[in-house]
């Protein structure tokens, strides 16, 4: 266990840009190791340290994610949740960390609505940092988990035609999986109205349709981000019929796709807006569940490698 | 009292286009004499030492600080405002009307006027609100305020944006022959943005703003500049596509005139990589291709001064995420040395770096320049031209320390400061 080598020097994970192919490669077969393992049975890889998840953001599933995952590794756990009107109180980010920080946990598992506020955290505390989503920036667990599900299904990432479609503009996950599928050699594909799609994202590495039909060529696999309903419509797309009409994958527009084609969601789902009801629950296609379990095993992944970093530095 | 002499001094003079060796003798209030060096004898003085590497040139006129005094004195006050500009070689600088209360009536005026002769330091002069409480709907008393002294009208930070008022104040500003200071911007294309769109705002996440809305409404202004005759400047011009807004303007024969500030002159976007929010400023950061266009337009002429942009904000202001810190970094104390950058790195001479921060802003005021020759005000600084240092927010004299050239190496400082015969640093 002590040699298993990640070839990452760093003490905090705040995002896939920058990350190197390798470490990638070791989460993703940690990640597939922790996996096949049986669920819920207990290691001791985080023994005697305490992690804190601090969400500034509701969240259910990321929370879960790393609770069951430090869980699993024997830690504790505090679970924080802030509510955004305590930040409107006055209670600024860095004097909740200097709270939490005084307790001395090893791990603050950070959700902000801003981005960049991981980064800002790390240079206050003295803690790992792992970035559970910052604003618009990166949400580096999520690529790695789909990355991780994408491995086991497809057996290599290298290669790969991958389509990310929807709301890109406002999308961490699509910032850190375009990072990371990019990175280790996948052919990247962004679907989105004009009005989603960011200024210089092309230099990202991506090819940029404003038409489904020819995005979904020949792709193997389809990530659909969540329209946010509430906030968008009216502004960024005139409604959820035409975002439909024009973007809804459904079972017609995925024959477009290699005919083994599967569509990702990092949930939660709009039905009949992004995605049509009927292929979100057809199993044969859809790797929702396989990213819910997966999402444990990265993060136990993520734990681990830290664990590990922290342990030479502060030898 | 006695009589001050430098002898054999490299003065830079941009109103009297010298840069000769001289001697200057300073009196009471006023420049005694001017004469080839080692030719002022018999008279009582006292000489004053200088190293071989220092200039005498006129005090710099800063055309935009922000005064927090009154309303947020923990974060600067009119002193330590004074004593950064005074540090910084800045003799005259003009303060902005968002205090608190807002300057839209003549009662803030005549206080902030008369609390600053008292300090005996650098000269405040006052621009008025533009609009009352700086709303952009009702024009203030601009009459009223212009006699009460102050030097133009602006909304501040905000763009004056409703076009009837801007159409009006340009009118009637141009009775009481003062200019409209814009700060070019389109609110509802920029709310809640923290960066320039471009692909560094794209994989920082920030939400960005099209460098374009500074000449869109530069733009709009030029025509009703047009239609008005008004007197318009545009403040911390930071994009090619505003410069090339304001050339036409100049080149159609308006009254157009522009400034810009150091961080668009020597930063760029790069900047934000690491979310430190010292860089957050109003307007952001620049790509590098705006930054050379503002570079090359120093140089041929085209913007007319460089203003600091001095905007102190305390430290809890800025100890917070980039989304939610305030914008703007202190400035009066590195504008000379950064200005110097520009000729050390031979973008300017050093005769048109003198220009853009004296007798340019001066007559963009309407103010009479001023000039180190016989019978004027002694209003000048000594600079030693190869004194090298360290810009540290903490070692500034403003109350706030948060400045977006932290740790910059600088070259060039100013060794004393001196308004109406008075050494005030």
């Amino acid at each position: 266990m002590n040699s298993f080598n990640y070839g990452f020097d760093k003490i905090h994970l705040i995002g896939i840009e920058g990350l190197h192919q390798s470490s990638i490669s070791k989460l993703l077969e940690r990640a597939a190791f922790f996996n096949s393992q049986k669920k819920n049975k207990k290691n001791k890889i985080l023994k005697d340290c305490l992690v804190i998840n601090l969400f500034f953001e509701n969240s259910t599933r990321t929370k879960a994610s790393f609770e069951i995952a430090a869980k699993s590794m024997s830690a504790d756990i505090l679970n924080i949740s802030v509510s955004t009107s305590s930040i409107k109180k006055g209670e600024t980010l860095i004097d909740t960390a200097a709270t939490l920080n005084a307790m001395h946990p090893d791990f603050l598992i950070l959700r902000h609505p801003n981005s960049g506020a991981a980064e800002m955290l790390s240079k206050h505390v003295q803690c790992s940092i792992i970035n559970a989503g910052d604003g618009r920036h990166e949400h580096p667990t999520q690529a790695l988990l789909d990355a991780a599900v994408i491995k086991e299904k497809k057996g290599k990432l290298e290669g790969l035609k991958i389509a990310i479609c929807g709301d890109i503009l406002n999308s961490r996950v699509a910032r850190s999986n375009i990072h990371l599928l990019t990175n280790m050699g996948a052919i990247v594909n962004v679907i989105a109205p004009p009005t989603l799609i960011p200024v210089g994202i092309e230099q990202m590495g991506v090819n940029v349709f404003h038409d489904l039909n020819s995005g979904l060529e020949s792709v193997d696999i389809i990530m659909i981000l969540r329209l946010q309903n509430e906030r968008m419509i009216g502004s960024e797309t005139p409604s959820k019929r035409e975002y439909y009409e024009l973007f809804g994958i459904n079972e017609e527009n995925i024959k477009l796709a290699n005919k083994d084609v599967f569509i990702m969601h990092p949930g939660p789902m709009n039905r009949g807006v992004e995605i049509d009801s009927l292929l979100a629950d057809n199993n044969e296609r859809s790797l929702i569940s396989a990213q819910v379990e997966m999402g444990v095993s990265v993060r136990m992944a993520c734990l681990e490698m830290l664990k590990l970093s922290r342990d030479m530095i502060y030898k | 009292m006695r009589k001050l002499l430098f002898q054999n001094i490299r003065v830079i003079d941009s109103n009297a286009s010298s840069d000769t060796f001289k001697d200057v003798l300073v009196g009471e209030k006023n420049i005694v004499d001017v004469d080839k060096p080692f030719s002022i004898k018999n008279s009582d003085f006292k000489i004053l030492e200088h190293p071989k590497t220092s200039i005498l040139m006129p005090g710099i006129v800063d055309l935009r600080a922000e005064s927090k005094d009154p309303g947020e004195t923990h974060t600067d006050n009119l002193e330590t405002l004074l004593r950064s500009a005074a540090k910084g070689g800045v003799t005259s600088l003009v303060c902005l009307p968002n205090t608190s209360p807002i300057i839209d009536e003549t009662s803030i005026v005549h206080s902030l006027a008369k609390r600053s002769e008292s300090l005996n330091l650098s000269k405040l002069f006052i621009y008025g609100a533009a609009s009352i409480g700086l709303e952009d709907e009702k024009m203030s008393e601009l009459g009223l305020l212009a006699k009460a002294g102050v030097v133009g009208f602006t909304n501040a930070h905000k763009p004056i944006y409703n076009p009837l008022l801007m159409r009006r104040v340009l009118s009637y500003s141009q009775m009481l022959n003062l200019p409209v200071i814009q700060h070019a911007d389109i609110p509802e294309l920029s709310s809640n943005t923290e960066a320039t769109e471009s692909e560094i705002s794209t994989r920082l996440g920030l939400r960005g703003v099209p460098s374009i809305t500074e000449a869109m409404l530069i733009e709009r202004d030029l025509r009703l500049v047009k239609l008005t005759g008004g007197k318009y400047h545009v403040s911390h011009i930071s994009t090619k596509e505003g410069l090339s807004a304001i050339e036409k303007g100049k080149n159609d024969g308006l009254n157009v005139t522009c400034d810009t500030s150091p961080p668009y002159m020597i930063l760029n976007d790069f900047s934000l990589m690491n979310y430190d929010t010292r860089f957050k400023l109003s307007p952001p950061l620049r790509s590098e291709e705006d930054r050379l266009s503002i570079v090359e337009a120093l140089s041929n002429g085209l913007i007319d001064a460089i203003s600091s942009d001095h905007s102190p904000q305390n430290r809890d202001a800025k100890l917070l995420t980039f989304a939610q810190s305030k914008s703007g970094s202190l400035g009066l104390e590195t504008l000379l040395s950064l200005t110097l950058s520009l000729v050390n790195s031979k973008n300017i001479s050093l005769k048109r770096a003198v220009e853009l921060l004296s007798s340019g802003p001066s007559s963009i005021l309407g103010l009479n320049g001023s000039k180190i020759s016989k019978g004027f005000p002694a209003d000048f600084i000594l600079v030693d031209l190869n004194k090298s240092w360290i810009a540290k927010g903490d070692e500034m004299l403003s109350l706030s320390s948060n400045s977006c050239f932290e740790k910059f190496p600088m070259q060039g400082k100013v060794l004393s400061c001196w308004k109406d015969g008075r050494k005030i640093y």
